[in-house]
């Protein structure tokens, strides 16, 4: 899609589109393995946003320092020392999902999005559009677990519910909307993953798909307007030079 | 400095490693004693089952090595002793987990269960009250026992208790053999089973666990001998193997104690079994016989092992029936289990014979000691 475009697109638009799960396919495993409950969805989610505007910000400041060569292993320290203090804090303030995240807490330092765009983006940005780049990548990571967790948790469990992690798992709210004889517990298991991630995607580029049609549409628009308002300008010239 | 020379290379990771160095340790300084002490109140209400009021200090990372990977947790209860937190898989893949602890004498002092998925009425009597009634008491040396019917879960266990008896002895200095006592163990377990009820004629009613089941017998002893072996029956009958044992028990007869009994080859665990209830039996012939003096005036002074020491009482016998019992006491008495007998021993009034005296629950060894010595006073007293 062309930048302009990009442009005009509204926030949501933009977050489906440039998701980096559903759309560049990146992280995709721990969005399989964490995205069972709301609770892990967000926990997990705002570790990778805190990991990643980091990341971006560090790496946007020494990759001007940092010769070609030896990029990768420095952003891997920088990536590793920010989870491992995420994992820290966790660990001594929210024991209950930092015992949920389990070694997929760890596992964030692998995680392709953030290596991805501190080598994509953040090494030849600068730190402000860096820091904004990490933040909607992470949202849209965010998002995209949530909206697989919200599937896999009503339809494996019936239940929607969301507990604080930082008060000892204590109970925000806790709905059953599907009766426990209906529920469908493949879906909080690693088929049902695969499956909702299958269809997510499979919407999400009909989406694309279609406004890249519309885009297309509008352009061709655009060009038969603008050779018809050239050839009308070149007829009203030929007219009034015939006239003279 | 040329940026793209060694020099400058090793400099850059060197520095960016060493600020990502000094910001983890910064953070560790904040966190580690949040984590710690999270860690310790998960388990403190285990703890504080073993050492009330006690001050528990996580020395987990002190004694914790490579090789002791069935150690969850070291907790120091200061000058109390040492609790063990503890891992193994068993007969069920999920895994159990127990806590043990000891005090600062070399003694096991407590035994609780944590968490299990052990078969109902197998494995899972090793993290029930009667096998802590076992393990409790022991030394820090001792392995604990094997229960026969339940062999992998017992050795997941005693592969567990023995790891924390090694490092617990290494702190206090106590010389330990792991694999000596391990063995120890397997050869003490026939014995721990048995048990006999006095039927108060002479006979007994035995029981103790075998190869594949309980096994029962009605055993008559006199004058220190096994008479009969008589209703030898239970669930090894007729899996082929110790099935000799079943169809004649003339060997046992005249034993006067069980090293006398030749075991049956192909058979040792119910040979074993057969000999431990033979050995029960005669134990309690001969504590029951030595139980009472006769004081002359129809009383008599009775003492049996109970629980945590000898118990003593004076039982009066009237035709044939106790007519009181006074002067119950004993080590037992105070330790909170059966004391309901110290109190009030007026519902052994009139009883003819141990049968009609109904057991304390829990306090089974006290019951059982009560009833040897009625037995005891009425036997006598014919």
């Amino acid at each position: 899609m062309s930048e302009k475009k990009t442009k005009k697109q509204g926030f949501f638009s933009k977050m489906l589109t440039d998701n980096p799960v559903f759309g560049l396919y990146l992280g995709i495993c721990s969005t399989l393995a964490i995205s069972t409950s709301i609770n892990n969805a967000l926990g997990m989610g705002a570790g990778v946003i805190f990991v990643l505007v980091l990341s971006n910000v560090v790496v946007s400041l020494i990759a001007p320092i940092t010769p070609d060569d030896i990029h990768i292993p420095v952003y891997i320290v920088v990536i590793a020392t920010l989870v491992t203090i995420l994992q820290m804090f966790l660990n001594a303030y929210a024991v209950d999902l930092y015992t949920a995240l389990g070694a997929f807490l760890s596992l964030i330092v692998v995680n392709c999005i953030i290596l991805g765009r501190a080598e994509a983006y953040a090494c030849n940005h600068n730190v402000k559009d860096s820091a904004k780049d990490g933040l909607m990548m992470g949202l849209s990571y965010t998002l995209s677990l949530l909206v697989m967790s919200l599937i896999r948790q009503v339809l494996g469990t019936g239940v929607l519910e969301l507990t604080n992690p930082f008060a000892g798992s204590a109970v925000i709210f806790s709905i059953r909307l599907i009766p426990e004889q209906f529920i469908i517990p493949m879906f909080t298991g690693e088929t049902g993953a695969f499956f909702t991630f299958a269809v997510l995607a499979a919407l999400i580029a009909l989406y694309k798909n279609k406004l890249a049609e519309a885009e297309a549409a509008a352009e061709k628009a655009a060009k038969v307007a603008a050779a018809k308002a050239k050839a009308a300008q070149l007829a009203k010239e030929k007219a009034a030079k015939e006239a003279a | 400095m040329d940026k793209n020379s060694s020099m400058y290379k090793t400099v850059l990771l060197g520095v960016v490693s060493a600020c990502a160095g000094l910001l983890l340790s910064a953070v560790n300084a904040v966190t580690a004693p949040v984590i710690a002490d999270n860690a310790l109140k998960q388990v403190q209400s285990t703890l504080e089952n073993f050492f009330p009021n006690g001050e528990f200090t996580d020395v987990t990372d002190k004694y914790k090595t490579d090789e002791t990977e069935l150690i969850d947790g070291v907790y120091e209860a200061k000058d109390e002793g040492y609790v063990f937190t503890l891992h193994n898989t068993g007969y069920s893949s999920d895994g159990f987990k127990f806590a043990i602890a000891f005090d600062n004498d070399g003694n096991i002092v407590g035994y609780e269960g944590l968490s299990n998925s052990e078969t109902a009425g197998k494995g899972d009597k090793l993290f029930k009250d009667d096998y802590a009634n076992q393990v409790i008491g022991l030394t820090s040396t001792d392995a604990v026992p094997i229960i026969s019917g339940a062999t992998v879960t017992s050795k997941a266990v005693s592969a567990a208790v023995t790891e924390a008896e090694s490092v617990y002895n290494e702190i206090q200095g106590i010389d330990f053999d792991a694999d000596a006592a391990a063995s120890a163990a397997e050869n003490a377990s026939a014995k721990s089973d048995a048990s006999c009820t006095d039927n108060g004629d002479g006979t007994f009613g035995c029981k103790v666990t075998g190869f594949s089941g309980e096994l029962t017998a009605t055993i008559e002893i006199k004058d220190g001998k096994v008479v009969s072996v008589k209703d030898l029956k239970g669930d090894d009958d007729g899996d082929g193997v110790g099935d000799d044992w079943f169809t004649d028990t003339s060997s046992l007869e005249g034993v006067s104690s069980a090293d006398e009994i030749d075991a049956m080859t192909g058979a040792t665990v119910t040979s074993n079994a057969v000999k431990s209830m033979i050995q029960a039996a005669l134990d309690s012939a001969n504590a029951t016989a030595n139980a009472c003096s006769d004081n002359g005036d129809g009383t008599f002074a009775c003492k049996a092992e109970g629980f945590a020491g000898e118990l003593t009482a004076t039982i009066e016998v009237k035709d044939g029936k106790v007519a009181s019992v006074k002067d119950l006491k004993g080590d037992d008495n105070g330790d909170g289990v059966g004391d309901d007998w110290f109190e009030d021993a007026s519902s052994l009034e009139g009883v003819s014979s141990a049968d009609e005296v109904d057991d304390l629950s829990g306090a089974t060894f006290t019951s059982e000691a009560v009833k040897t010595m009625i037995n005891a006073a009425l036997a006598s007293s014919k």
